[in-house]
Formats: structure tokens, C-alpha cells, sequence
């Protein structure tokens, strides 16, 4: 059975002209699918809109009230947590220079000085180590490897972007 | 300028008591959209008062340029459906276990001039609301948007950021399920065409 210009007519908005709405009446008859269309088009649009129980305003105050109380304690928390992290930081940088605080300030140079060589010769060190092993990494390893390992990691880095972003969007998009 | 620009420009500012009149105005589209999107008052409550909380929120972020009811039933429709899509999620769900839902029973209004047809309309809304609850999420929005808010076809893509012909194919697709979910609860009544009216706004 043809259902248009039938199906076009209900889900419109335009009214119909007398003749339309005889064609349309007379195609309901004989049509159970345009006939339940109609039907639902009817229905859905007697459906009134509920109300909300009295006091809403109200109830959304004491929300609202609420929600700026949590804000508050969780900024409260923040400034707490990072106070607590900047007095634990600066602590632990200054710990490890307590002792040497006593000393002369010859003592003191000859050491930091001692330190610095030290700390030269193990960079030194790391990086002889590091080399050798890329040595025999890159003849052990084939080359497509490499690539492999290579094009997983930059697809993993797209892969967080990528989320990071589609989330910003999707809160962004429902309040915009 | 209206009345209501006036208020939304000075909840804009921070205006509790503006916002407070933008919420006295909206509350009953905003809470029936979220009633019929999720049809059960409890949530619908929480969801209304989520919705205006992220207006209440993001007010600087509105555009005076659309309509603020657009705006604000836009926030709650995209609300309800995160909702119906984690509620999907959840792994033991408390709606299939109930088959005759908690969900208040209407009683025909023994004060109403004809009770008996009363009744029929309630009965009627429930089978509605049956039948809203057996379409996707999306496609729920796009029909509640349409016939209690009369959003026009552009109005709906803008709403819930889809195009054009994907909210035609969603409306034509949502109301056929409609008519058969209808059809299927109730078989008879004769109706005729109604000229269109929005009830919600």
C-alpha cells in the first residue's frame, strides 16, 4: 500500500486542506500502519506536561546550598593538600643540607666539590653504559622492531590525546 | 528588552534571585522532559534539579543570541541521556527486575465529569510513557523535543548536536515504534486528526 503523501502529512506540522484531510481520513480507514501513526501522533501530543512536586525552588536552594558548601571544602581541601605538599618538598630539599650547614665554608667547598666529580664521573659512567647497550640492542633487535615499537607508542600518545579531548567536547557540547 | 532577558542577564552576573525566577518559569518543561525521558518522578526530580544546577553553572556560557528555554532543555535532554546510558551500563538492573514498577498509580479522579473517561486518559498516558521507555535514548529526546516542546526538525539537530536529516530519520524511525507499542497495548479507538498544540510551554 502507498503510504504517501500520507505518512508526510501526520509527522507535518502544515495544516491540511478540507480535500487533504477527507483523502487522508478515508486512507485511515483502509491503512492499519498510517492508521496507528495517527493514532500515536494523537497520543503523544494529548500527553500534558507534569509538574513537579511543590517546593522546587526550595529543594533546588538546598541543593544549590549544598553543592556551594562541598566546593568550598573541596577548595579547602586543595589549599590544605598543596600547603602540605609544598611544606613536604621544601623539607625534603632542605634535609639533605642540614648537616652540612656546621661545616666551614672551606670544608664545605672542598665537598660540594668532591660531590661534583663524583656526580661527573657517574654521568660519565651511565652514558658508556647506555651506549654499549643500544650497541647490542640495535643488532639484536630488527629494524621493523624498532618501527613497531616506535609507531605503538605514538599511536598510544593519539589514542590518550584523542580521549582527552572527545571528553573536554562531550562536557563542553551538553552545557554549550 | 523582556522580562526575561533582564533576568538572564542578571543571573548572569550572579543573580540568585533572577536565576531563582528563570527556575520558578522553567521548572515544569524541564522536569517533564526529564519525567518522560526517564520515567520514573524520583529521578526525574534529581535530573531537573542537576539540569538547572549546570545552567546555574555555566551561565556565563550562554548565548543571549538563543532562546533560553532552547539552551536550558538542551543541558537536561543531554543530561537524561548520559543518564539512560549509564543506567545501560549497569550491571544488575533494578528495572528489569520489577515488571509492575513503584511508580505511583494514577487513580481516576472521582471529582472529574466523567470518571470513566477519565480513566481511559490515564491509562492512555501510561501506555505513552510505555511506549517513550521502549525507544533508544536519543531517539526519546528527539520525540519528547517535538511533541511537548514543538522544537522544529533544525531546533532538534541544534539541540542534540546531530544533523538535520539524522533527527528526520530518528523522528520517523521513533514514531513508528510508538504506533506499534501503541497498537500493541490497545488495539481499538477511532481517532481523528487534531489541529497541533505544544502542552509543555
Amino acid at each position: 500500500m502507498v503510504h504517501q503523501p500520507f505518512e508526510e502529512w501526520l509527522a507535518g506540522d502544515e495544516l491540511l486542506t478540507p480535500q487533504q484531510e477527507r483523502d487522508l481520513q478515508t486512507h485511515l480507514r483502509s491503512c492499519p500502519s498510517c492508521f496507528a501513526l495517527s493514532r500515536a501522533n494523537l497520543s503523544l501530543r494529548a500527553a500534558p506536561a507534569l509538574k513537579p512536586a511543590p517546593g522546587f525552588a526550595t529543594r533546588f536552594q538546598t541543593r544549590l546550598a549544598a553543592e556551594r558548601a562541598l566546593q568550598r571544602k573541596r577548595a579547602a581541601f586543595g589549599s590544605v593538600l598543596l600547603l602540605g605538599a609544598g611544606v613536604f618538598i621544601v623539607l625534603a630539599l632542605l634535609l639533605p643540607i642540614l648537616p652540612y650547614l656546621r661545616l666551614e665554608p672551606l670544608q664545605l667547598f672542598w665537598l660540594w666539590l668532591g660531590n661534583l666529580m663524583y656526580f661527573a664521573l657517574a654521568l660519565r659512567t651511565v652514558s658508556a653504559l647506555g651506549a654499549a647497550l643500544l650497541n647490542v640492542l640495535g643488532q639484536a633487535v630488527p629494524l621493523y622492531a624498532w618501527w613497531l615499537g616506535l609507531a605503538s607508542f605514538s599511536l598510544a600518545a593519539y589514542v590518550w590525546k584523542f580521549s582527552l579531548r572527545h571528553t573536554h567536547k562531550q562536557y563542553a557540547r551538553s552545557v554549550a | 528588552m523582556n522580562e526575561e532577558m533582564t533576568w538572564i542577564l542578571q543571573a548572569r552576573q550572579g543573580n540568585d534571585e533572577a536565576f531563582t525566577r528563570l527556575l520558578e518559569q522553567y521548572q515544569t518543561p524541564v522536569y517533564n522532559l526529564c519525567y518522560r525521558m526517564l520515567g520514573e518522578p524520583e529521578q526525574a526530580e534529581d535530573a531537573a534539579q542537576e539540569s538547572f544546577l549546570r545552567a546555574y553553572q555555566n551561565m556565563t556560557r550562554y548565548d543571549p543570541q538563543r532562546p533560553f528555554a532552547t539552551w536550558l532543555l538542551s543541558i537536561s535532554a543531554h543530561h537524561c541521556i548520559d543518564r539512560l546510558r549509564r543506567r545501560r551500563f549497569t550491571l544488575f538492573s533494578l528495572d528489569a527486575e520489577r515488571e509492575d514498577d513503584d511508580r505511583p498509580i494514577e487513580l481516576p479522579d472521582v471529582h472529574a465529569l466523567d470518571p470513566e473517561r477519565e480513566a481511559v486518559r490515564r491509562d492512555e498516558q501510561r501506555e505513552v510513557q510505555s511506549a517513550l521507555h521502549g525507544l533508544e535514548a536519543t531517539d526519546r529526546a528527539a520525540i519528547i523535543l517535538r511533541y511537548w516542546y514543538d522544537f522544529s526538525e533544525v531546533e532538534i539537530a541544534e539541540s542534540l548536536h546531530l544533523t538535520v536529516s539524522a533527527v528526520k530519520s530518528r523522528l520517523h524511525r521513533a514514531r513508528k515504534a510508538v504506533a506499534r507499542l501503541l497498537l500493541a497495548n490497545s488495539p481499538e479507538t477511532i481517532v481523528e486528526r487534531m489541529p497541533y498544540g505544544s502542552p509543555a510551554l
